[in-house]
This record gives structure tokens, sequence and C-alpha cells, in this order.
């Protein structure tokens, strides 16, 4: 008989071992399960909202249910109520989602006013969708979907949104998507490959294109850089310098500062010196940069600043400028769209350096009476003093462009859903992301920032850009509208 | 007070301690010797189970039967109940299983009836099936029904501690509930071949084998011994598997007390043939069983009881070991190879002391009675049972428990005082002569009283015509004083049955006198005045002593009086030392001291003092001490050995063996 070896350890001893080792790797795995647990329980704010980050912000998706910060109350209350309404309805519906960074810090380029402005479009345009004077079917909930500041976790709100694709919400389509940065970037690349529709309402980053089921409704850095030279043509300015922040992953300043400087020049006009640049990422060094400027735009005589770069350095150049040697010149200075994200405060204050201020921006209600047929007569009512707008949301003005940048991006992305519905029956965020491109002609989107339609690589097709200026209050006055082309696509 | 036999069993024992545990950690193929425990009714053999059941049955595996039980036990009745011991779960081991011998068992259990081999197995399983569930039902498991046949052999006799007896219950309360039947898959089939495969077995086929194990069962005794042999061996055989297996203990301990009786050595006997076949014969490997029986007589099976044709001699306990066995063991060939006899030593004054003290000092009424430790060794001779039943009377009694005459009058009754053991009350000498002499009846215990009148009982049984059957049988019993060239009678049980012939003076003088006039006859003239002595001669011993003083040298002449001094007695029952020393040589003031009346004196009194019962605490010692100085004043030369005496009995040092004094 093969005899196994004997063991003689005491059978207790050993039994005690074993189930202690047992015990050990049970612990092993439930204790990080269980840490795990408790940190998700601890985290969680509400369904699909959970805190993360430094700043133990609360992200993730929810359908107005959930108030991600407290100046968003009044539309977001709204919001619940037409979900709801919707959800507990006859009709079909599907979901789209606003995405952005509902809550911020210090280190966002955007403002609260801002975002809250844009939530109130979004839900502008599900109202008119639903209810209004572009009543369709299917209807659509809106869900509110924040990133964090700086879209710092986006994965975890991507992720949810993904989740809700099949889940009763039907997600479709997500629009808003927050300001051109590599983590929106990421997020849009992600929802892309889960095939989930999409509309920017501020991205203007040139470089952001050729995205699966990706439009914007913002016209492009380069777009708003040649719009501006072409304004500044028609007003006979013939000589500028550009300032260009140079700062890393400023996509927005390198790709406005470069189509400037390509498209400016020509035979009776020129750059008088070259590029001056700032480098915002040197926290040390950017506002004596700006400073340093000021004996040098003194000197070359130009007749425009051409500034590519963020709102909240602008001020700080045009503080740097008001005390320029050279308090003969007035110096005209032009900006880009973020100029819009400024707040009112910060706004006045440039004002005060008396420096005259244009910039071209994404949107403007005054746009509609004054350059009528740039516009959709129907969608611009909505953002007129005592229109809806005002009603529902008063003693919030609205003149930075927000609130109709992202009503144009929902209502796009409803026109999208619309059109899926009617043409190939079943609405998925594929089939919306097809219409994207068959909205031209009599189907372009009528926005209340001009009639959009789009390019095969998602851009809008020469979309109107408002020129506007800031006046001695410190609010936006529309001064006309003008487009990469030169003008604007007309209505009729 | 302390429970009996805890902690106090390991006194004297401690040799056996250890060779029990050398032989538990040996290898589990390792040759073992079956260690019998030889020795009086009394000497502590069933103590010492007790003493190795608490010490190991915690940690081992074990099993006890008592084959001396009122009981008779048939082998495999003894086997199932050692079987379900063994079976006990220990936290250290796995559970031991014993499939063969539960098969073999249940296969002879209950006539199989079977027409046609091929219907046969069919219907084997099916009856074997169906006596399980049988017995299932009715005791829970199949080996628990032996158990509730067999269950006065396991009883423990007195001696027990509180501790191995709630060991023991616990062992065979908490054997195997569940079927053995389980074990081997319910089919059999396993340990049925090996029942095929046995040499004993004529069919090759398992289930013709079963067939003829159950037909042996049937027929008569020839068939039965060898259907016990073939279980004895399917028994090892399951101890051999299971300490093959991991986890598993080296050896189990199987104790056996009271082995000499029929049926135990009819165990043993099937035990050590079972062993010397499959480890020597068939030469596989040894089973892994510690076997310690104990006996209280000579076996049969050894030759005669004089040893001389038994290859071994009996060893003593204190030197036992695992190397002594092997080194003493006879050749391989012989089955007496295995058997590792020890003889049971009395207690010595140390040990008795360490009993007494444990079981009186702690209680403040009876610790004084410590101090009569040298009284208790002196009169038991160290015999366990006797200083356990003299400690009983003590406790029990309203002896005065301070030093003094009262205490020594009341000492001097001692064997007539009574002893309560359960319901059973009866005087310490008819307690004590009971249970040594168990199995005598009262013509032969009368007959041996008679006997006992002499020093060499080989003597008393011829002088008195008892025969050698008389001899014998207590030479079988080691009745006799172990360590002595002259065959006596152990102490105590000596001095009982002259106690006990002390009741019957007409007797008691004829017997001296018989014997005094044999000796006379042999010319052994210092025995002739030991039983003269005996019969109350004091004049003529004395006057006998008187004419050796001069004649002999001192040393000798000081042997002789020793032993006439040490003659029994049958002085009156009621006195302490004194006073009975007083009726024997009354003191006279005006008389001078001459050699007569100082050999007179010191003979009155060493004759007093010889008997613990007359001088329980030697009271007389200054008194001889003072006769010696006396004579070496009446001599001129040759004194010293007399002044030694007087030295040695002024400061008396208690032996530690009773085997040189009284």
């Amino acid at each position: 008989m093969s005899r196994i070896p004997r063991i003689e350890w005491p059978l207790h001893i050993v039994r005690r071992v074993v189930v202690g080792l047992i015990v050990v790797a049970a612990l092993a795995v439930a204790v990080p399960y269980g840490a795990g647990w408790i940190g998700q329980w601890r985290a969680h704010c509400a369904d699909g909202v959970v805190e993360r980050g430094e700043a133990d912000e609360c992200v993730g998706v929810t359908d107005g249910g959930y108030a991600f910060a407290k100046h968003l109350d009044s539309v977001r209350k709204k919001i619940k109520k037409e979900n709801d309404r919707v959800a507990d309805g006859d009709e079909p519906y599907v979901s789209v989602a606003y995405m952005t960074s509902f809550t911020l810090t210090d280190d966002d380029s955007n403002s609260e006013e801002s975002v809250r402005h844009e939530l109130e479009g979004a839900y502008l345009a599900q109202y008119r969708h639903n209810n209004g004077d572009l009543s369709a079917s299917p209807k659509i909930r809106l869900l509110i979907a924040n990133t964090g500041s700086s879209s710092g976790q986006w994965r975890y709100t991507v992720d949810e949104l993904i989740k809700r694709k099949t889940s009763q919400d039907r997600l479709v389509a997500v629009t808003g998507l927050g300001p051109s940065t590599d983590d929106n970037l990421a997020a849009i690349r992600r929802l892309s490959q889960h095939g989930i529709a999409m509309v920017a309402s501020t991205m203007t980053a040139t470089n952001i294109k050729d995205i699966a089921g990706f439009v914007r409704v913002a016209p492009t850095n380069e777009d708003e850089a040649y719009a501006a030279s072409a304004y500044l043509k028609r007003k006979k300015i013939t000589s500028a310098v550009v300032v260009q922040d140079t700062a890393k992953g400023n996509l927005y300043a390198r790709t406005l500062g470069t189509a400037f400087s390509k498209v400016f020049p020509d035979k009776g006009h020129r750059l008088v010196a070259e590029t001056m640049t700032f480098d915002s990422s040197i926290s040390s060094a950017w506002k004596n940069e700006l400073l340093y400027m000021r004996s040098q735009l003194c000197e070359q005589k130009p007749q425009v600043v051409y500034f590519a770069g963020r709102g909240r350095h602008l001020t700080h150049f045009l503080y740097a400028i008001a005390n320029r040697s050279c308090q003969e010149r007035t110096f005209t200075v032009i900006a880009g769209d973020d100029t819009t994200n400024l707040t009112a405060q910060e706004l006045a204050r440039a004002a005060k350096t008396k420096v005259q201020v244009y910039y071209t921006g994404l949107a403007h209600p005054d746009m509609w009476q004054k350059e009528p047929d740039a516009v959709s007569d129907l969608s611009a009512q909505y953002f007129q003093n005592g229109g809806e707008l005002d009603r529902w949301f008063p003693n919030d003005p609205r003149h930075d462009g927000q609130a109709i940048m992202a009503h144009d991006a929902v209502i796009t992305a409803a026109q999208g859903v619309q059109m899926a519905a009617r043409w190939q029956g079943e609405v998925t965020g594929d089939a919306v992301g097809r219409m994207f491109h068959q909205m031209e002609g009599s189907l372009r989107v009528a926005g209340a920032s001009g009639f959009i339609s789009f390019r095969e690589n998602g851009n809008p097709v020469n979309k109107a850009v408002p020129i506007l200026r800031l006046d001695e209050r410190g609010r936006s006055e529309f001064v006309e509208a003008s487009a990469a082309g030169g003008k604007p696509p007309e209505g009729r | 007070m302390m429970q009996p036999g805890s902690g106090v069993g390991l006194r004297g024992r401690s040799g056996i301690i250890s060779l029990v545990q050398a032989c538990l950690k040996e290898p589990p193929t390792a040759e073992r010797p079956v260690v019998m425990l030889l020795g009086p009714r009394g000497s502590g053999a069933s103590e010492a189970h007790s003493m190795l059941m608490e010490h190991f049955g915690p940690e081992h595996p074990f099993a006890y039967v008592n084959l001396g039980g009122s009981q008779s036990l048939l082998p495999r009745y003894a086997l199932a109940l050692l079987a379900r011991q063994l079976e006990r779960k220990l936290p250290r081991y796995g559970r031991s299983h014993f499939p063969l011998l539960t098969l073999g068992l249940l296969a002879s259990d209950q006539l199989l009836r079977m027409n046609s081999l091929a219907e046969g197995r069919r219907a084997i399983q099916r009856q074997l099936d169906a006596f399980q569930e049988r017995s299932e039902e009715r005791y829970g498991d199949y080996l628990a029904a032996f158990f509730e046949v067999a269950s006065g052999a396991v009883g423990a006799p007195d001696g027990f501690s509180t501790m191995a007896l709630a060991l023991l219950q616990d062992a065979l309360r908490r054997g195997r509930r569940r079927l053995p039947g389980r074990v081997f898959g319910g089919k059999y089939s396993a340990s049925a071949a090996w029942y095929g495969s046995h040499p004993l077995t004529r069919s090759q086929d398992q289930w013709e084998a079963l067939v003829e194990l159950n037909l042996w069962r049937h027929e008569g005794d020839e068939q039965q011994e060898r259907l016990d042999r073939v279980l004895f061996s399917a028994f090892l055989e399951d101890l051999r598997r299971n300490t093959a297996r991991a986890f598993m203990p080296r050896s189990y301990l199987l104790l056996l007390d009271n082995s000499h009786t029929e049926y135990g050595r009819r165990f043993l006997d099937h035990l050590i043939r079972a062993r010397h076949d499959d480890a020597v014969v068939t030469g596989t490997d040894c089973d892994p069983l510690t076997v310690v029986a104990s006996s209280n007589r000579w076996l049969p099976r050894w030759g005669p009881a004089t040893g001389d044709a038994w290859p071994w001699r009996l060893r003593g306990p204190d030197r036992a070991s695992l190397q002594d066995w092997h080194e003493h063991r006879p050749t391989r060939d012989s089955d007496d190879t295995w058997w590792y006899p020890l003889r049971l030593r009395d207690l010595n004054l140390d040990e008795v002391r360490i009993r007494i003290d444990l079981e009186l000092g702690g209680n403040p009424e009876l610790a004084p009675f410590t101090r009569l430790t040298p009284f208790v060794h002196r009169l038991t001779g160290g015999l366990p049972r006797a200083v356990r039943q003299v400690l009983d009377v003590l406790q029990q009694s309203t002896a005065p428990a301070e030093d003094g005459p009262g205490q020594d009058r009341w000492l001097r009754t001692l064997p007539d005082q009574t002893l309560r053991v359960g319901e059973d009350t009866r005087t310490l000498v008819d307690a004590a002569l009971g249970h040594l002499l168990r199995g005598f009846d009262p013509v032969a215990r009368g007959a041996l009283a008679e006997c006992a009148a002499a020093r060499d009982l080989s003597v008393g049984t011829r002088v008195l015509s008892s025969g050698e059957t008389l001899f014998g049988e207590i030479r079988a019993r080691w009745l006799l004083s172990p360590g002595t060239i002259t065959p006596t009678l152990h102490p105590w049980l000596r001095r009982l049955l002259l106690w006990e012939l002390g009741r019957r003076p007409g007797d008691w003088d004829t017997v001296h006198e018989l014997l005094a006039e044999h000796f006379r006859t042999e010319r052994q003239p210092v025995q002739a005045m030991y039983h003269r002595l005996a019969m109350g001669c004091i004049d003529e011993v004395t006057d006998h002593l008187l004419l050796r003083f001069p004649a002999v040298p001192t040393p000798q002449w000081i042997s002789e009086f020793s032993l006439i001094t040490s003659a029994p007695n049958r002085l009156p029952s009621h006195g302490g030392p004194l006073e009975l020393l007083a009726g024997l040589a009354p003191l006279r003031p005006d008389q001078a001291v001459d050699a007569a009346s100082a050999i007179r004196g010191l003979v009155a009194a060493r004759w007093v003092w010889s008997d613990p019962l007359a001088d329980p605490a030697m009271r007389l010692n200054d008194l001889i001490a003072d006769g010696f100085t006396q004579l070496s004043q009446l001599r001129r030369n040759d004194i010293v050995a007399l002044f030694n005496e007087a030295e040695r009995y002024r400061h008396w040092r208690h032996p530690q063996t009773t085997e040189s004094e009284g």
C-alpha cells in the first residue's frame, strides 16, 4: 500500500491556522471592499451623484432632483418639474444631458453666472421642444451633468451618462460640454465611443473636430479671428499687434493668435510688431510681462491690439495699458469670446480703464434687433427683455450670450431627435448624430445665435459672430454681426 | 478532602508513566511491549490505570476495559468496547475508524441466510444493512449496541479518580454517533475484500469469506476461536490504517484491568497472537497499540509460578523503559518477546508520607494523623490499598487525633475498627482480608491463618499439612513478601491473619507449639524460641538468650535476639505499650540489675515494640536502648555492638522499607 506521508501537526492547531488564514484572506478581500463600499456610501450625494475630488464636490448626473449649486435652484426646479411631467406622461421620450462644470472654483474660466445662464437657455430649449412653439415628439428629458471643477471628474460623470443610455432615461445626446480643455476633449471622445450624439455650446478650439456624433454651435476660434479681422478691415483699421498667451495647453489663445496673424496682414494692413507673448502658466511672471508690453505698445503705436488670451488675463492687460506712458494715444483692444465669461463686476472694472474694448462673442440678444436676418426671429424673441427667460428668471441679465448658445445646442439636439424619430423611426445616439449633417437648407437649426448647419468635421458653416463692445457701464453692447466669410448667412 | 487517586497515584509509579509516554511517542510501526503490571490485589494496578488515564487521556486516544468485572466479556465484545472508545474525537487528531472490525462484527452477529452464492451477495448486503439499521434504531450506532450489552465491563473498579471516571465516560459518550457503515460506503466491498484475502478464511471471495465468518460464529468453540483471531487481526489492521493517515496519533493506549480472569487471559492470548502473526510471521508492520494490562496473579501461559520456565524475570517499575524492554526481551521468534512484566512494588516510607500528607494534610482536623506515617508504613508494609484502607478508617473513626496514650490504646484495636465502603460496613481486618483473599473459602482462609504463624510459609504449610496447593496459590497471587529469600507472607496479610488467629487462642497455641516442636526437631533453636515467645513463654526465652549471651559473639546474639523478639503476640487488645509491658515484666525496684533481669526486660520490651499495633509510636525505643546499655555494662568485652544497638534504638530512624525490621 502506498503511504501518504504522515503529517503530525496538531489538527486543532492546523484547523485554527487554516480558519485563521481563511478569515484573514476573507478580511483581506472584504475590508478593502467594505472600505470601498463605506467610502462609496459616504460619498453618496444622490442617485448618480457622488462626492469626488480634493474639494469633495458632488459630481454626476441628476434629473434636477439634486442641486449641484444653490444659485442653480430656480432653473433646476423647473427642469425637474418638466422631466417628471415627461416621465409621467404618455408620450415617448428620450433624454438629452447638459454637461459642464457646475461646481466652480477659482481655477475655472467660467463663472457661476455663465453656467447658470447656460442651464437657463438649455431649459428654454427643452420647454420649446416639449410644449412650446417647436413642440415635437419624442419629448425630451433634460439631465444635468456636472463634471466638477475644471472637469476634473469627467470620467465618473461620463460613465454615469453612458449607463443612462440603456436605462429608462434613454439618453441619446449630451450638450454643453464645457470649455475647450483636454479633459473635456477626453470626455467627448469617450461619449463618442459609446455612440452618444454631442452638441457643444461654447467650445471654440479649432482642433476639436472630426469626432463621430460631435457638432458645435459656436464658431471656432479661427472663425472668430477671421470675423474680427473682417470687422477691423471694414472699419479701416490698418495696423495691429497681437498679444498672445503662450501657456502650454491654452489652445484657445494659440488658435486665436495664429489665425489673426495669418488673416489680418495684406496689402493695406500690417502687424506693426512681432507677436507679444506672455505665459499665464507662470504665475509669478505673467503680470509683469503684461506691464512690460505697455511701453512697447507706446513705441510701436498700433491702432488695435488683438488680445489672444483668456478674459481674466485681459482685465490685467487692460489695467496695465491704462497706466501707459503715452496717455495721448488711444488704444483699441479686440479680444475673443472668452471675455463673455467675465462677471459683470470684472467687466465693470475693465470698463473703468477707459480702453476701448471689442470682442468677438458667441451670441448676443441684441443681434436680432440690429441684424434681424442673421438670427431666427422665433428663437431670438425668447431672449429679449420681457421675453420668456426674463419672466422665468428675472433680475439675471444675460448679455454674455451663454444662454443663447446653450439654447441653440439643446435645440440642435432636440431637432436631431425629432428628425431621427421621423426619418429613422428609432431614436438612438448614433441616429441623432447622423441627423446633424442633414440640417441644411430649410432644416438648418433656427438658433438664436444664428442659422446653423454643420460641416462634416462638426464645425458650423460660416456661423454669425457678433462683434461686441464693452460700454462704460461694463456691459457688452452689440456692434454688428460678422462671420469668418465676412457676413453671416441670412434666414431668408 | 482530596479525591481518591488524584495525584496520589503518581507516587511510586513514575517509571510506568515515562514508559507509556515513550511508547506513545514511538513511530506508528515501531514495536511496543505489552506492559503487564503484576502484583497482589491492592498493589495499585487499578490506580495505575486511573493515573495513566488521567495523564494521557485528555490528549491521546485510549480505551479501558475491566476484564475482572462481574460480567464475563467475550473477546469480540471487548474489541467492540475498545473500538468505540478509541473512536473518540480528540481536538489534536482526526477521528479514528474501525470499518474492518465493524464489518466483521456485523457479519458474525446474526445468522446469515444464503441459498446460493450469486443470490447471496445481494442477500448478505441486504441482511447486513438490516442488522445495522436495527442496531442503529435501538442504540444509535452499531458499536453502541455492544456497549449496551457489555457496559458492565467498562465500569471502573475502586481506586479510580473522579477525573479518570469523567474521561472514561466521555470516551464512551463521545464515541462516534454516526454509523461506521457509512465509512465503508454502505457497500462493504472494500472491507469485505480484506476478509477475502485473510489467510484464515478459506474462500478468496469476499462475500463467501463473510459467510464463513458467520458460520464460525455458530459452529462451536474451535471455530469461534478462529473468528476471534480474524476479528483481532481486523482490529489491528484498522489501527494500522488509522495511524498511516495524516493528523492521526502515533499510538493508541489500551488499558486492560484485571486481565488475569478467564476472558482477560483469552483476550491477551488473542492480542499477543495477532500481533505476533502480523509483525513476525507475516512480516507486516507492528500494530500501533500501547498496551498496559494488569494481573493479580501469575498467568498459566507463562509456565509454573516459580517463573523457571519463562524467559522473563519480573522487572521493577522504577527503572522501566523501552530500552530496558529491548535489552531484556526474549528473541522475536517467541511470542514471549512482547511481554514486559513489571512487579508493582510496595510504597516506601516517603511515598506513604506523601500520600498521607496529600490526603489528610489539607484538613485541619485530620492533619495530626500525618504523624502516624511510620506506624501506617510499618503496619501495612506500604501496600497501596492497605494504606488507603487504614487512612479511610482513621478518617471515618473518632480516633484521638493527638499523639499520646489514648491514641495508642485506640490504635491497638485498629483491625477491629469498622470500615465503611459504600453501604458495606465491616471491620478493617475483615474488609482487608476479604479483598486480599478474594476467592478463598473460609476453610482455606482459616488454614492460611494457621500457616501464617510460621515466618516461612512453606514450612507452615508443610508442618500444618495444608498442602502445596495453598502455597502455590499464595505465590501465584504474589501474596508473598517481595524481596525476601524466605517465602514469607506479605507483612500486612500476615498481621491480619495472625490477628484472626489470635481470636482462636487454642489454635494459636497449638500452631505455635507444633512449629516450635518442628524447629526443635530441626535443631533450629532460634526459630523454636520465636514460636515459644509467641506463646508467651518469656522466661524460657530469657533463659535461652541468657545462655547464649556469653557463648556467642555479640552481633550474633543481637541477631538471634531480634529474630526471636519479632515473634507475633496475642497480647490483650486493650492498653498502650507501657501497660502491655507492665503486664509482661513488672518493674521491681528492689531487684538488683543482673544479666537475667536485663535480658528479660529487653525481651519483653522488644516483643511489644516489634508489633506496630502494640507500640504504634515506638515509645519503647528508649527502654530498649537502656536495656542494651545495661547489658553492655555486664560484659567486659565485645560490647561495641551493644553500644551501637543502644544508639540505634535511642536515635531511631524508620527504615524506608519493612523488609529489615519488625
